[in-house]
């Protein structure tokens, strides 16, 4: 390495997943890397709060497609399979659906026919058949999962015209599945992952199969100590690197001269730098730190235009005792899916039956609880933040819906078991941790929000801005979080005209030697 | 991209309703053009005299297949159509006055042979478990994608997949349907049973490759079923979801060319001479017809080149309206030849008739006593013969031929008096067949599925060397029989859908407006 004194100097505002993978990636290849994170802790949403003897992560709880972290992390030569105990976990998850039937998904192929037979006979037919076709589409869409997308000019590259027919543009992802799959419920199980990005399978773009693909494909799991371990792991790297990371400490303001970012300021001061990441909620971010004078393309008008994902209702609990008979990830499937979907999406309202997520952790890594007692971590994905719904008001009442309807998964009688508390409200989103509308996924993953049309790696309004995390492209969820950090790495790296070490050993062979 | 965004498609028969159905319920615009003035093809009706006959397919089953169809446009299929299910499934006549009967339930099956053939009880579980694998592998790489070869399945699958390799090692892909069925029954007349699967697709056992086996599994998995209505409920049923969904329908309306620019198709001119612009047809016509007389020249010569189809086999329909009914008969009768070899190498080696044919018998007033006066029989006989070659005069053969079906009847079934029953009496001849339906030489079932290696392949459902131009229907991929028609109309309509011919924002516009009138 050089000496990082003579370096130039990269300022990093906010030091979630996306924020730490580009500054290990920038500091290993030679670059002054400073991290200034809001919070008092590193990780954003991606690490864990400790309350009561109970440790919970606070967002993230699957991560799937591990090849991404495990390349990255090959790149900065250290193996991601011994800096984090991660356990495959078989089965994925438990589907429980309010209009019956329930559904334990697993990456066995044979075993997961004869779960959709239980479901549907015909549709298990079609597995087979869904796979294959996923396995092509991967292939061919991974290339632009991997680059940027600069300019509208990207996007009519042949080579993505070509597979214009794979991404299918006009096809949501639940009719893309009724290609496959006629029973709901059945289309449901490879379709509702596309909550991950906050969207409904209604209206997420059809490209989208490849989520569930990826969990069969790739498998899924859970990192021992939470998804924190994940971003505890890149902290650690960052740190033996030399990267300075200062906590509770939020940018202002982006210090320009003329159209060109020169560095950042805090309350402590003035920063120089000669790149600056944004590793934040884009539309927080950007109307805080960048005056609207100084955009042009993202101008607050504009983003009052976008369409954004839902917000979730959450609920951490510490109990006495374990549900052990409750699988590790269970899902509960509201009756009426798309009209809870309808009621998130679109007329912002809160469902009487909501669909929810529960995490029960403890029965695969019980270092989260004290001997003899659990967390339960529940997830109500919920409209984003709307003058229609006061949480003061809300929040006992929802509070109290939800506990009885995690009945139908098995968690019965709770209220007397329940230890430790918290909760957190789409409006504590917004205003405790900065999340535009409480929007925990970012801008929609609608086409016209997606590829270049998605706020880019390198910043459009300002140059030596870039962007990773969420917010840009690829998109959220840790595993193109993560590849979002390679791809602006890669950007601000050549705008400087340095080497960008980990190019220089093909990434399609990195991928095969781990997949 | 055309300005003209309709999806035409030539012929209503069972596949060209399905590719309709699945292609309008995607928000594609679609016309049809038939020839005739019924729709529905060869699944039509005679109704004459107080009797009802289904005039073609009588057996349906896989009914999975019509589901997906209808929940494409997200319709229950129950809404729209009545199932009822038949069991025994068939019952088979044998020459030596013995009867079997083939159930779908294991236990009833196994009570039934335990009877007949007791020493077959194990050979019939084993050939059970190999057809249901031979069906697994179809699922996995024949059905529902437009495959044309070896090469198509390979491609679908990756080359390298160990479980796809493992499977075409499982195909048995050096036996013949009949050597497979023998390997595990001795007994020769369950064995020519199981044989007559394969007559739903009009091929001859001993030539047909064993992967065709999946058919018992197809049969015995989900079951034969009869629509109330009859067979031709299901055309009604399709034409009625077409409707809904904006198809719409040119009856009398014979289509004379395909006409193309460069390698893309642009549309078709009608026998009033009419071009009609198209974004893409899907041609429900004979695949060897539609190239031979709707496209010709390089398009023509590079199918021929590939290879060289066989017809299927034809056949001879009697509808018999009938005084009395046989109380000795089922649903769906098999009144099998004396010796299937024979049989076989008369219809499929030298092309002439089998002097002792099997018969087939459909007499559904038990199930549905709408089809017939009271105390009467709509009766339905088919006996399959040989596709038509040039010196097959049917005026002249006809007459002599009804009379060995009738001894034959007689014989094994004890029909003896059946020449004085009747009281209304229509029939097809191969020769009437290939008149009234377009078809290849006669060819009931399209292609026939003959070679150990190729057998299992017709034309695929797309043209990689002619853009817009599908193929459905019994002589395209994966070949004839009720339930693989219907899937060849829905691989034809996916593809197209895949292949993104019509612009795309048009059909997101559409889509759109019906995701909204859901919700």
């Amino acid at each position: 390495m050089r000496n990082k004194a003579l370096s130039r100097h990269v300022i990093i505002a906010g030091a979630g997943p996306g924020g730490l993978a580009a500054a290990a990636l920038l500091s290993h290849a030679g670059l002054r890397v400073t991290i200034l994170e809001r919070r008092p802790y590193v990780g954003g949403r991606t690490s864990n709060f400790t309350a009561g003897g109970f440790r919970f992560d606070y967002g993230p709880t699957f991560f799937h497609y591990p090849q991404v972290l495990q390349s990255i992390f090959q790149s900065l030569g250290h193996d991601l399979w011994k800096e984090v105990d991660l356990i495959r976990l078989d089965p994925h998850y438990r589907l429980v659906f309010g209009g019956g039937g329930e559904l334990v998904s697993t990456s066995n192929i044979r075993a997961m026919e004869a779960a959709v037979r239980k479901i549907n006979p015909e549709d298990a037919r079609h597995l087979s058949r869904f796979l294959l076709d996923n396995r092509e589409k991967l292939r061919k869409f991974r290339p632009f999962l991997e680059t940027s997308f600069d300019s509208w000019r990207d996007t009519i590259q042949p080579r993505l015209l070509s597979i214009l027919p794979v991404l299918k543009p006009w096809r949501s992802l639940d009719s893309e599945l009724s290609r496959y799959f006629s029973d709901p419920r059945v289309r449901l199980a490879f379709s509702f992952q596309s909550k991950y990005l906050g969207m409904s399978p209604f209206e997420c773009p059809s490209l989208f199969t490849i989520l569930s693909f990826l969990e069969y494909e790739y498998g899924i799991y859970h990192p021992v100590g939470g998804c924190g371990s994940l971003t505890a792991a890149l902290n650690r790297i960052c740190v033996q690197q030399g990267v300075v990371i200062h906590a509770d400490e939020p940018v202002e303001e982006i210090l320009v001269n003329g159209r060109k970012a020169v560095g950042v300021r805090t309350a402590r001061g003035e920063y120089k730098a000669d790149a600056v990441v944004i590793n934040a909620d884009f539309a927080r971010a950007i109307s805080r730190m960048v005056p609207n004078r100084a955009r042009r393309r993202w101008q607050d008008h504009k983003l009052a235009t976008k369409t954004l994902s839902c917000s979730a209702f959450m609920l951490y609990l510490g109990l006495r005792g374990t549900y052990d008979r409750v699988g590790h990830h269970t899902l509960y499937i509201s009756k009426d899916y798309a009209r809870n979907m309808d009621d998130i999406g679109h007329r912002h309202v809160l469902s009487d039956d909501p669909s929810f997520y529960v995490q029960n952790a403890c029965v695969t890594d019980p270092s989260l609880a004290p001997p003899g007692k659990s967390t339960l971590y529940v997830l109500v994905p919920v409209t984003h933040q709307t003058r229609a719904i006061d949480w003061n008001r809300e929040r006992p009442r929802y509070r109290e819906l939800i506990l009885d309807k995690l009945a139908a998964i098995g968690v019965t009688d709770i209220r007397s078991r329940i230890e430790y508390e918290r909760i957190i409200t789409p409006a504590a989103w917004d205003t405790e941790f900065n999340l535009h509308q409480g929007s925990v996924f970012g801008l929609a993953h609608t086409w016209s929000q997606m590829l270049h049309l998605r706020p880019r790696n390198r910043f459009e309004d300002l140059d030596s801005v870039y962007l990773v995390g969420g917010s840009t492209h690829p998109g959220s969820g840790l595993p193109v979080i993560f590849e979002s950090a390679r791809i602006s790495s890669r950007l601000l790296l050549k705008d400087l005209g340095e080497r960008v070490p980990w190019d220089e050993r093909s990434p399609e062979s990195v991928v095969a030697g781990v997949a | 991209m055309t300005t003209d965004q309709t999806i035409g498609i030539i012929g209503s028969g069972l596949g060209g309703l399905s590719a309709a159905c699945v292609l309008a319920a995607r928000g594609y615009r679609v016309s049809v053009f038939e020839k005739s003035s019924w729709l529905g093809g060869k699944a039509a009706v005679l109704e004459e005299e107080g009797y009802r006959f289904d005039m073609g397919p009588t057996i349906l089953i896989y009914p999975s297949v019509l589901r997906k169809i209808f929940a494409e446009a997200r319709r229950d299929l129950s809404n729209y159509l009545q199932l009822e299910p038949l069991e025994p499934q068939w019952r088979c006549f044998f020459e030596n006055q013995s009867r079997l009967d083939l159930f779908g339930d294991p236990g009833a099956m196994q009570a039934e042979l335990r009877k007949f053939a007791p020493d077959t009880l194990d050979g019939y579980e084993r050939f059970s478990e190999a057809s249901a694998e031979l069906h697994a592998i179809s699922n996995r790489f024949f059905f529902w994608r437009s495959i044309g070869g070896m090469r198509d399945t390979f491609q679908a699958g990756s080359m390298f997949d160990l479980s796809l390799l493992r499977d075409v090692s499982r195909m048995k892909l050096t036996q013949t349907v009949a050597q497979a069925i023998r390997r595990d029954i001795k007994d020769p007349r369950v064995a020519q049973m199981l044989d007559h699967l394969v007559q739903y697709v009009g091929s001859s056992p001993e030539k047909a490759p064993a992967i065709l086996c999946a058919i018992g599994h197809m049969q015995a998995s989900e079951g034969v079923w009869y629509p109330r209505g009859g067979t031709r409920a299901i055309p009604e049923a399709l034409i009625r979801l077409a409707r809904e969904l904006g198809v719409r329908f040119f009856r009398n309306t014979p289509i004379d060319r395909i006409t193309t620019a460069g390698d893309s198709v642009t549309g078709v001119i009608t026998s009033r001479g009419e071009h009609i612009p198209l974004a893409a047809v899907v041609a429900n016509s004979d695949s060897v017809r539609t190239y031979r007389e709707l496209l010709g020249g390089k398009f023509a010569k590079e199918f021929n080149r590939k290879r060289k189809y066989e017809p299927a086999c034809s056949g001879v329909v009697l509808y018999l309206g009938l005084k009395r009914r046989y109380e000795q008969l089922a649903h769906h009768n098999f009144v099998f030849s004396r010796d299937p070899s024979e049989e076989f190498n008369a219809i499929y080696d030298r092309g002439e008739l089998a002097h002792d044919p099997t018969c087939y018998l459909c007499t559904p007033s038990s199930t549905d006593p709408s089809v017939a006066p009271p105390d009467r029989e709509a009766l339905y006989i088919l006996v399959h013969t040989p596709y038509l070659r040039p010196h097959h005069d049917w005026k002249q053969i006809y007459p002599f031929y009804r009379k060995t079906i009738f001894e034959k009847l007689a014989r094994a079934a004890g029909m003896r008096d059946l020449e004085s029953a009747i009281e209304f009496e229509r029939f097809l001849t191969p020769a009437d067949i290939h008149r009234r339906y377009g078809v290849l030489n006669g060819a009931i079932y399209g292609i026939a599925s003959h070679g150990r290696l190729q057998g299992g392949f017709k034309p695929a459902n797309h043209d990689p060397n002619l853009r817009g131009l599908y193929l459905a229907g019994g002589a395209a991929h994966p070949g004839p029989g009720m339930p693989m028609v219907l899937m060849s109309g829905w691989i034809a309509a996916d593809r197209l859908d895949q292949d993104a011919i019509v612009d795309y924002a048009a059909i997101a516009e559409r889509r759109y407006q019906e995701t909204a009138d859901a919700v």
